[in-house]
């Protein structure tokens, strides 16, 4: 994808990512986490900064935090460059994610509607729904209708 | 004697093709939680998918 983004390092099942938001605010350490679900061809996407918490004695990643550091463009390239980089690795397995709150899925409907052709080259993109708290499934990507979460998954070769 | 902060800022450094490079340390934050909960949650759905 055409845009800036940071450096990243990553485990060696490339399920976790960490990189160093700089902005206006200061740094932040990011880490970007996929992990598995009850179907093993789906991974969650979660990201957020990492943090450590006293009360447990480990680290945690906030995924409520707002940081305001003036690099949203730069952060979400970042983790879509992830994504890239995950399904490089596991190209059998699709991405599921969703925010923390709707603004933050909005935020993200709005980020894949942007760069939908490119995207698509690559993934097939699907909009996904929360069924009574049970189950998900999936519809078409459809940047006017509201969705609770998003599927990616890498194209055949 | 005056105790002086010294006030270290990071530059921000970014690229269209970032670096990726492996830490095998990043290996022990597998199992982290989110404070949100989200992820636990969503892993107790079944997902009913089209493809």
């Amino acid at each position: 994808m055409n845009y800036y983004k940071y450096d990243l390092t990553k485990d060696e099942s490339s399920t976790i990512f960490n990189f160093v938001s700089v902005g206006i605010k200061g740094s932040f350490r990011k880490v970007v986490a996929y992990t598995p679900t009850k179907n093993p061809s789906i991974y969650n996407l979660g990201f957020g900064n990492l943090k450590y918490a006293p009360s447990i004695k480990k680290y945690i990643i906030d995924d409520q935090v707002i940081n305001d550091n003036g690099d949203i463009r730069i952060v979400l390239a970042t983790v879509a460059q992830t994504v890239y980089e995950f399904t490089k690795t596991n190209p059998e397995i699709a991405v599921f994610f969703k925010g923390s709150d709707v603004r933050r899925t909005n935020t993200y409907k709005r980020a894949i509607m942007l760069n939908l052709e490119e995207l698509s080259e690559t993934f097939d993109i699907f909009g996904a729904r929360i069924i009574d708290n049970e189950q998900i499934i999936d519809e078409p990507f459809d940047y006017t209708k509201d969705f609770d979460g998003f599927l990616i998954k890498r194209k055949k070769k | 004697m005056k105790r002086i902060k010294k006030i270290v800022k990071l530059k921000r450094i970014t690229s269209k093709n970032p670096k990726i490079v492996i830490d095998p340390s990043l290996n022990e934050l597998k199992d982290i939680k989110f404070k949100s909960g989200k992820p636990d949650e969503i892993s107790k759905l079944e997902f009913k998918l089209s493809f």
